[in-house]
């Protein structure tokens, strides 16, 4: 049951992860860092930003399990279950047909004015802190599609014994920024925004489709370990 | 220029190429009544390209990152 319950965390991380909005805006800020700084101050900024979305990501995690165990005494009732299994099947047809939107590049569901307003913050980001509340800022913005994937994990990760629940939300939050660490490494090894947001248009559907695929399967780990076996 | 910057291009040719293009512009500009901004940046992505695909790429995905 801890190994299911560990599957649950990573998968529900690696879910968190196929959600673009924080690895499109880190994108953006390699695209304004890299046309005003040097290379190293470049990689001070998109590194503050990775850690500024993997600390909220952290909180959001621990905060949720801490909710679960105060409200639902350390275990989820079926019933939460169930609406949650259910939220995630919705967020999955969510992700497929509302989540990008039409257009040749990768515009997302976000209102246009907030898009502005981070096209702007991470143009005129010149300093560590400003990079790090960005990334807070963005790991934020995803919660709509994100909350139901965390309340997922932070269900899990409560079952397990103590001494592994912190190991837990390590993995959760490293598997969840995994894109972003990539995409520094990729970068650092010679690649050009272009190359990255090249590979991100040519494979939008796919990362879309097996997105919504990942939270119905996510919703079915659920409902079969926590609600049939549970 | 900044897409210039951003891929490490040389800051010269990117003056020239700019010139050019600018020059390019104006030709096709001269006898239209109305251009709209999709046009004009269709325009102008198209005649970067010939000099510099990234660049014209670049330039082309302004505004559809997010």
């Amino acid at each position: 049951m801890e190994l299911v319950d560990l599957l649950i965390v990573a998968f529900a991380g690696l879910m968190l992860a196929t959600l673009q909005l924080g690895v499109s805006a880190l994108l953006l800020l390699f695209h304004a860092s890299m046309g005003k700084n040097i290379k190293k101050k470049t990689r001070e900024l998109t590194m503050n930003f990775i850690l500024g979305a993997a600390l909220f990501t952290a909180l959001a995690v621990a905060s949720t399990c801490f909710v679960v165990l105060v409200i639902f005494d350390g275990k989820m009732p079926i019933s939460a279950v169930v609406i949650l299994a259910c939220i995630l099947a919705v967020l999955a047809f969510g992700i497929w047909f509302l989540y990008y939107r039409k257009s040749t590049g990768t515009e997302l569901w976000v209102p246009r004015s907030f898009a502005k307003f981070i096209v702007t913050r991470a143009e005129k980001t010149d300093d560590n802190v400003e990079a790090f509340s960005l990334g807070m800022l963005m790991a934020c913005a995803e919660t709509p599609f994100g909350l139901a994937i965390i309340l997922a994990a932070a269900n899990s990760i409560i079952n397990l014994p103590q001494a592994v629940q912190i190991l837990a939300i390590a993995v959760f939050v490293v598997m969840s920024t995994l894109p972003m660490i990539l995409m520094q490494l990729f970068v650092e090894k010679g690649r050009t925004v272009v190359d990255i947001q090249k590979w991100r248009v040519k494979n939008k559907d796919f990362i879309r489709v097996m997105s919504g695929v990942g939270y119905f399967v996510l919703a079915i780990f659920l409902i079969a370990f926590k609600v049939f076996k549970g | 220029m900044r897409e210039g910057r951003v891929l490490n291009r040389h800051t010269g040719a990117m003056e020239i190429v700019a010139d050019k293009v600018c020059k390019e512009i104006e030709k096709w500009a001269k006898g239209r009544e109305e251009i709209t901004q999709k046009d004009l940046d269709k325009a102008t992505a198209t005649r970067i390209r010939k000099y510099d695909a990234d660049v014209a790429y670049l330039y082309r995905m302004r505004g559809k990152w997010i």
